[in-house]
């Protein structure tokens, strides 16, 4: 019996393993074929794998595929037998062949594409085929206009065609029903005040992006609904106004660096518009405008650049909880801000406030968390001198983060991505063994990143830095980095090819050096730092702006029968009738087709029926249809016969009358080129029974199923007639954007080009900048390294607390060591005594380990609760906890 | 055999006198309950249903405010006319309460409380009930005035409901279809008490008509 349960046990246990080692996501080929079967995420971006594309096939578990700049052209025949795969990404790849790339992706069930920067002169007509897809990203291409089936992108919820140069007359965007965000920045000319005339156009449209846009849209109060994000940043107006007085609604607006924008004016506009989160920035603004004032329902304030020196009293502001502010001019702001109550974080990194200001504030809102500057609003801490007796040991092992790791060849440059998106970069054969002979094989090379104050606590390294005194390190990263041959003898680095390591610091980056770990003592290595923000700005811009002058082709039309509703309104119930008409007065012809035009006669079957509106929003759709853009003629009325308005739609691209079987109606569609229409309604019953009307309507349908097949089969051909001429269209669009780069011979066109290039760069820095300021640090040696600062922190020292430990059952405890942890500061220092010093900025957790090796912590809450002690030992009471029991992933959750 | 079916029938109408009425469900025409009525009527159409295995039906509230609004707004007219109205606004105002099932028929029917038909009867207000006879004919007499005979709830649903208009209207109860009913009920109390109350009633039958196999 035993000894069937012990190989019970070793089989459970082998299984076990090979179900761990199961990847859902990985980024080189040879992991994804090792875990075919569970794989599910591939990224293969930056790699040249056009030799080996058939390997994809295998993998049928796929759901996304990164193909980023990986100089892809075509994609395998067989890719269509990928059924599960439904995002794809495959930006940056110049020579797409999008004729064939495309024939592959209609077949299959897409949600997402993204073409993002793949030089294309056109908007391929084939997306409009994919009905399944939900996000698009074309933006960063060379796009003047849309393809006539565009709005049959009906289903499309994020569409970003941001850096493209659509304008009004041919951007021919429709006002697609689901669409949630819009993103046309960058699209300098581009207007679509005509595309909102009523409520019911773009009706679910949450974030609108207009970054570097010359026309404010002036009829979005047009609109139903708040917005709940407008990108206003580096636009040209002088003015937000509508055409109308009522304010539109907005959530979020972003104002950044306009130019040429009255703050003052613009804030007044939106006072009335329920704005919750305003970001602002001008290097010219003085003052706060007074509209902000009036923003009775603001929540957070965003002032990333101005001038401001004093800034108005907010206290009226009840809601208001974040501020931002960045001034050098500004030397004061408690009275400003004092009475806010519910005040949550406040950054005054980038002002002139002084040190004592910052301690009042701290003090006046103890739960807040004051973002300042400990760099230029403090002082160096001097850490006392038992912290210098320090030994690297991890305190939990099982809690060790994973190492990466990476195999390749040292004869070729490396640029090694981390998960985080730190980059390691090596030279080619920088590696030597270690008596010093050169080593060219391939190499093993592992890294362990630790950012955040958890993993430096977890990963046992030290935290303090002894120069001429003892001084505390705030860590813009550590790493343990190994390089080991396949047979596993380690590498040393040799002493001219430094490694370099690329990662993401705080906001300000000032102090940051880079130091290696010898004989337990952090070494400052003296190699200088390279800041290069705009390192990620691999966009490239060598096309010149002459191409558009020559002569275009005519892009090829796909016209449409006419098709007209007659509405008119019954008397006693005030209640509308549809009928359906041809554009003419007549009525439609039943199977009539005409050469060339895509019929939409097959609803000509119901062309005697009188429809009844039940649409709830009949009123509402029937008044914006008078005025909107799609509309042709209208007949107000014919005095001698009915009172009846007779709408006759334009650009027509498909008409359909769906049933809804729940709903008991039909759903009337006119998808046009710049809005879609849609109307609930049925047929009159009222004089024959349940019997009968479901004979009439199942008649009918058999008529028009009968009959829309035979024009469907018509259609076909005037499509693919269209698809054709679309086809020759694109790749003469193509053939004239290469000549165009071969060939500068318009200097005011590229000098344009260049000029919008700049002002995206410009942005784009600011951006990357904003979100992660990357620096390049050099390496000599491998093994434990950071890159790390010295504590300026004003009050990070803090109060000196004497630990009394007990655990949740109230008993003593013994402490082995103890760290306290912050949200604000990347760091963790380990106490191996009962005093420590309690740090005062932002959140703050304890962790602990035990004598007996349990792990123990008190999360942010219990620590609000503790009363501190200044004379006496304060009572800390721990949960204490297995380390076995729990992960990394855990920990955090139940700390922070 | 005739004597032997002669003995079954003598017992069994020795044993009809001890099933007595259900005293409960008779209609007292001074006090006339309009719910026990609207149970009645939903309760007779069910029946037929349960017999024939189709959906039973099931009282709306919409399709009863839905008549509750059309009497109010039409208090003067007349049953017939307020039926036309509602054809004609069924749509507007069904659309408004969030009911859009597009089959409908109204109805309208009306009956007495008590079947008295030709005969006279005076009500006697030391017990408050309905008894034949008239008042001055009893005066001098020692005859005992006998009270009216009176009518279950259920019966006048059904003689409600056979006898609505259009005629049409009762074959489509019992259609799988109709699954939705509203009823609207109008005791009419012209003379009361000396006069019986009528009662009108008004129903709105809905389906959903759309097969379920169009596509």
């Amino acid at each position: 019996m035993k000894i069937l349960f012990k190989i019970f046990f070793v089989f459970a246990l082998t299984f076990n393993q090979g179900v761990l080692a199961q990847l859902v996501k990985a980024f080189d080929l040879e992991d994804a074929l090792k875990n075919k079967t569970s794989l599910r995420i591939l990224d293969l971006s930056n790699q040249d794998i056009t030799n080996q594309l058939e390997v994809l096939l295998q993998l049928s578990s796929l759901e996304e595929l990164n193909l980023s700049a990986t100089n892809l052209e075509q994609l395998p025949k067989g890719f269509v037998g990928l059924k599960q795969l439904r995002k794809i990404n495959l930006s940056y790849n110049e020579f797409l062949d999008i004729e064939q790339v495309f024939t592959v992706l209609q077949d299959m069930n897409l949600s997402s594409i993204s073409l993002e920067g793949c030089k294309l002169p056109f908007f391929p007509y084939q997306l409009a085929k994919i009905n399944s897809l939900s996000s698009l990203n074309i933006s960063n291409n060379y796009i003047r206009d849309l393809p006539d089936n565009f709005s049959e992108l009906t289903g499309l919820i994020n569409l970003n065609i941001a850096m493209n140069y659509l304008d009004s007359i041919h951007a021919g965007l429709n006002t697609l029903p689901n669409l949630e965000i819009l993103d046309l920045s960058f699209n300098t000319n581009v207007f679509f005040d005509h595309l909102i005339n009523s409520k019911l156009d773009f009706p679910r449209l949450q974030e609108v992006k207009l970054v570097g846009v010359r026309n404010f849209p002036k009829t979005l109060n047009l609109r139903n609904g708040k917005l709940a994000k407008l990108d206003l940043s580096e636009t040209s107006f002088k003015k937000i106004e509508q055409l109308s007085t009522d304010s539109f609604k907005v959530d979020h607006v972003i104002a950044k660096d306009c130019k040429k924008l009255n703050y003052e004016f613009a804030c007044k506009i939106l006072q009335n518009s329920g704005v919750k989160k305003l970001e602002i920035s001008s290097s010219e603004l003085e003052r706060l405008p007074t509209g902000v004032q009036r923003m009775k329902e603001l929540e957070e304030l965003n002032i990333t650049e101005s001038k401001i020196n004093y800034l108005t009293s907010l206290n009226n502001h009840k809601n208001l909880h974040r501020i931002s502010i960045k001034s050098d001019e500004l030397s004061t702001i408690f009275s400003s801000v004092s009475r806010l109550q519910g005040l949550e974080y406040l950054n005054i990194k980038d002002t002139d406030i002084k040190s004592e200001e910052v301690v009042k504030l701290v003090e006046h809102f103890p739960n807040a968390e004051i973002v300042y500057d400990p760099q230029k609003q403090g002082i160096p801490i001097l850490f006392p001198d038992f912290m210098k007796d320090f030994k690297l040991k991890a305190p939990f092992k099982n809690l060790l983060k994973p190492k990466e790791l990476f195999k390749f060849s040292s004869n070729e440059k490396q640029l090694l991505t981390l998960a985080s998106g730190t980059q390691v970069s090596l030279e080619e054969n920088s590696f030597q063994s270690k008596d010093g002979t050169p080593y060219l094989g391939d190499v093993k090379f592992e890294v362990s990143e630790y950012k955040s104050s958890m993993d430096i606590y977890l990963s046992g390294l030290p935290m303090v830095y002894d120069s001429s005194a003892l001084y505390g390190f705030e860590s813009g990263g550590m790493y343990d980095l190994k390089a080991k041959t396949p047979a596993g003898e380690n590498l040393a680095l040799k002493s001219d090819k430094p490694l370099v390591i690329n990662t993401g610091l705080p906001e300000n980056r000032s102090g940051f050096q880079s130091y290696e770990l010898i004989n337990n003592t952090w070494v400052r290595n003296g190699f200088e730092t390279v800041f290069n923000p705009s390192s990620s700005n691999n966009l490239l811009y060598d096309f010149n702006g002459n191409r558009w002058n020559m002569k275009k082709p005519s892009k090829p039309v796909l016209e449409h029968e006419d098709f007209a509703l007659e509405v008119w309104q019954t008397k006693e119930t005030k209640g509308y009738k549809v009928r359906f008409k041809r554009g003419s007065e007549s009525q439609m012809r039943n199977l009539h087709v005409t050469p060339q035009i895509v019929s939409v006669n097959d609803i000509a079957v119901f062309r005697n029926e009188e429809w009844i509106v039940i649409d709830p929003l009949k009123e509402e759709k029937l008044k914006a249809l008078k005025n909107a853009s799609f509309i042709k003629k209208l007949d107000w009325f014919t005095p001698f016969s009915k009172k009846s308005i007779k709408y006759q739609f334009q650009n027509i691209q498909r008409v359909s009358i769906i049933p809804q079987i729940d709903k008991d109606n039909f759903l009337l569609t006119v998808v046009t080129k710049t809005g879609t229409f849609e109307l609930e309604i049925i047929q009159d019953f009222s004089n024959i029974g349940p019997k009968a009307s479901k004979r009439k309507i199942k008649n009918q349908w058999k008529r028009y199923k009968r009959t829309s097949t035979k024009i469907s089969n018509y259609n076909k051909n005037v499509i693919k007639r269209w698809e054709m001429s679309m086809d020759i269209y694109q790749a003469r669009q193509k053939e004239i954007y290469e000549d165009s780069i071969l060939r500068a011979t318009d200097p005011e066109g590229y000098y344009e080009a260049q000029a919008r290039i700049a002002l995206f760069n410009n942005y784009r820095n600011n951006l990357i900048s904003s979100i992660a300021n990357s620096g390049r640090f050099q390496f000599r040696t491998l093994g434990m390294v950071n890159i790390d600062r010295i504590q300026r922190d004003l009050i990070a020292k803090g109060t000196e607390v004497i630990v009394d430990a007990f655990d949740q059952n109230g008993d003593s405890l013994t402490l082995e060591t103890i760290s306290i942890l912050s949200t604000n500061l990347p760091g963790a220092f380990s106490y191996s005594t009962n005093k420590i010093y309690m740090l005062k900025t932002g959140s703050t957790v304890a962790i602990a380990k035990t004598i007996n090796g349990d792990l123990g912590y008190i999360s942010k809450q219990s620590m609000k609760a503790i009363t501190f002690n200044s004379k006496g030992s304060t009572k800390f009471v721990f949960n204490v906890i297995n380390p076995d029991d729990i992960t990394v992933e855990e920990l955090g959750r139940l700390i922070y | 055999m005739f004597k032997g079916f002669a003995y079954f029938l003598i017992i069994l109408v020795c044993l009809s006198f001890l099933v007595k009425r259900d005293e409960s469900s008779l209609i007292n025409p001074y006090d006339f309950k309009r719910e026990l009525l609207k149970d009645a009527i939903v309760n007779l159409i069910n029946k037929k249903r349960e017999k024939s295995n189709r959906p039973l039906i099931e009282v709306d509230v919409k399709l009863d405010s839905l008549l509750v609004y059309f009497h109010e707004k039409h208090k003067n007219k007349d049953f017939s006319k307020i039926r036309r109205k509602l054809r004609k606004g069924f749509y507007l105002k069904g659309i408004d309460i969030g009911f859009k099932n597009s089959w409908f028929k109204v109805a309208q029917s009306s009956y007495s409380t008590m079947p008295v038909f030709g005969r006279s009867y005076f009500f006697d207000t030391s017990c408050q009930v309905y008894k034949y006879g008239t008042k001055v004919a009893l005066k001098d007499t020692l005859i005992k005035p006998r009270p009216s005979r009176l009518i279950s709830y259920k019966e006048l649903s059904k003689k409600l409901i056979l006898g609505s208009y259009p005629g049409k209207v009762k074959r489509w109860i019992t259609n799988s279809s109709v699954t939705k009913i509203g009823l609207y009920i109008k005791v009419n109390k012209r003379n009361f008490p000396s006069r019986v109350p009528t009662v009108e009633i008004m129903y709105l039958l809905s389906g959903n008509v759309m097969p379920k196999d169009l596509k």
